[in-house]
């Protein structure tokens, strides 16, 4: 017990140890002819998976509140409970997390492969730092998509919501998309961006350090891969939870109102 | 002709390379103990010993890849552990590495590989170019293989652009990590030539680990032989031999001569027993 909980503490001291210097690496963008395929490979690559999870989670979502709603008679009100769901919550961790399973382990996977075959260690013979050229812009590629492919999450999952309420379930579109309004403030909008913006540094700094430091040989690489997947997807639901109190917090000090009016 | 660069180099009381008493260990492991050793500039040494002496470990921690458990590496009278991170990139710079496996990018091409030091440095592209092509020549590859992939090479192949990204940066000193390995006789003995040639066109120090005798025999001025720890009684010192290829043959030392001539004798017994011992 004590010593998986001095294993624990190394790891977090390695991990900030290693976010500095990728954040050091990104002021002096280290790696920047390396940024755009990255971007093109993380994010272009990603939209298919994102847009087909996206669509399917709101529809089940539909699916499943419907006969609740309908034996209240609120079934105009479902837009409200899928789309303020979808766009506080499943849109951003969905996107963290396929980014995580997707991107993540990929990373890792890829970090680890060079690490064993010497190139991390010919990169510092050539006068690169590594931390700095591979972590940097793969830090800031996941960050600055992230958003972008959270966005495309959440407009799939309203359409496929409201696709199943609308068309499968018959509930008079007007009272629908006029509930979901009124639920769905920018701050919403706005807390639902910020937030897989954490997700996505927090997978990029794990999986990269995963990566670096993998174990050698086959198996190392896959465990790498693994864990850097399993150890992004506990830290983004623990973010999440975090976030989302912190911001719900300052949304009530802010703006007083906007809870009144719903 | 071996002799070329190292006449009055190796009187020099000033070394490139200079171990103290380094130690190494990982975990419990312990890989290398006490070792003194200085390379004068110029000089080609050759290191050899069975896998898992240490010799690898001993390249690392001459370019700073590793630091020593204990002792003191020094490059040119500095120690890498002391140096500010700019500092250390400057002096890496002028050590060129071989590696095994020749590590090269593999999502970059084979002229990206080579120019990869010099974009590092901002060099301008025009150079960059020209540098790129003077190498791959004079490592043996048409301008051809430049749009290449790595994984579209042959391992001889590999070892080569290895080699031109390494001396891409003009190093002052080369350090080739058994560059013959998994490679035909005919390539060994290309990968020999362009050792040879590399410290004719320039003054080089090198140092080569290897297995391969015929590298020794061919390139080298000094040759150390390592000795694995675990075989060693305590006190014994892990350095067997330190002297001329030539005398190699002759050493008195019954370890020696068995590596050179290749010999098991008792050592599959011996190998069994250990095992037995661990389980």
């Amino acid at each position: 017990m004590f010593s998986w909980f001095l294993d624990t503490l190394d790891h977090a001291g390695q991990l900030t140890l290693f976010s500095f210097r990728v954040l050091r690496g990104c002021f002096s963008l280290a790696g920047r002819e390396t940024l755009l395929p990255l971007c093109v490979q993380f994010g272009w690559g990603s939209v298919p998976v994102v847009l087909v999870t996206g669509t399917f989670i709101g529809m089940v979502l539909a699916e499943q509140s419907y006969a609740q709603f309908r034996s209240v008679g609120l079934q105009t009100s479902l837009g409200s409970i899928i789309n303020s769901s979808v766009i506080k919550e499943l849109g951003p961790v969905l996107a963290g997390v396929m980014l995580a399973g997707r991107v993540g382990s990929a990373m890792a996977a890829e970090l680890a492969t060079m690490k064993v075959t010497e190139q991390i260690d010919a990169l510092r013979c050539l006068g690169v730092d590594p931390v700095q050229y591979l972590g940097s812009p793969r830090f800031l590629a996941a960050v600055t998509l992230i958003p972008v492919l959270t966005v495309l999450a959440n407009f799939m999952g309203v359409m496929g919501g409201a696709f199943i309420c609308i068309y499968v379930y018959r509930v008079e579109s007007h009272f629908y998309w006029q509930n979901s309004q009124g639920y769905v403030g920018l701050f919403d909008l706005a807390s639902g961006l910020i937030k897989p913006m954490f997700f996505g540094a927090a997978m990029a700094l794990i999986s990269c350090q995963r990566g670096f430091d993998s174990e050698p040989g086959a198996q190392g690489v896959g465990r790498a891969a693994t864990r850097a997947f399993v150890a992004s997807f506990v830290a983004i639901i623990i973010l999440d939870f975090f976030l989302a109190m912190l911001l719900n917090n300052l949304e009530a000090q802010w703006w007083p109102s906007s809870r009144g009016m719903r | 002709m071996v002799a070329q660069f190292s006449g009055d180099a190796m009187n020099s009381a000033d070394p490139i390379v200079s171990l103290q008493q380094v130690s190494m260990q990982f975990g419990s492991t312990r890989i290398l103990h006490a070792i003194d050793l200085d390379v004068p500039r110029g000089q080609t040494l050759g290191i050899i010993g069975e896998s898992g002496c240490g010799k690898t470990v001993l390249l690392k921690l001459i370019v700073g890849l590793l630091r020593p458990s204990v002792g003191r590496v020094l490059f040119d009278g500095k120690e890498f552990v002391r140096l500010s991170e700019s500092e250390l990139t400057r002096q890496r710079l002028r050590i060129g590495f071989l590696f095994q496996g020749a590590a090269l990018f593999d999502s970059l091409t084979v002229y990206d590989n080579v120019a990869f030091g010099l974009r590092a440095q901002r060099r301008a592209e025009a150079d960059i170019a020209e540098v790129v092509r003077q190498r791959l020549q004079e490592v043996g590859l048409p301008w051809s293989t430049a749009t290449k992939m790595p994984a579209e090479l042959s391992g001889g192949m590999r070892k080569r652009v290895g080699l031109a990204r390494a001396l891409a940066l003009d190093p002052e000193i080369m350090l080739y990590d058994e560059p013959t390995t998994g490679l035909d006789p005919i390539m060994t003995d290309v990968i020999n030539e362009l050792i040879l040639q590399t410290r004719q066109r320039r003054p080089i120090t090198s140092i080569i680990v290897t297995h391969e005798m015929r590298t020794i025999d061919k390139c080298v001025d000094r040759v150390v032989m390592l000795y694995p720890l675990s075989r060693l009684q305590p006190g014994q010192p892990q350095i067997l031999y330190d002297g001329s290829p030539a005398g190699l043959r002759l050493a008195e030392d019954e370890r020696v001569r068995q590596f050179i001539e290749g010999q098991a004798r008792d050592r599959l017994v011996e190998l069994a027993r250990q095992e037995e011992a661990h389980s």
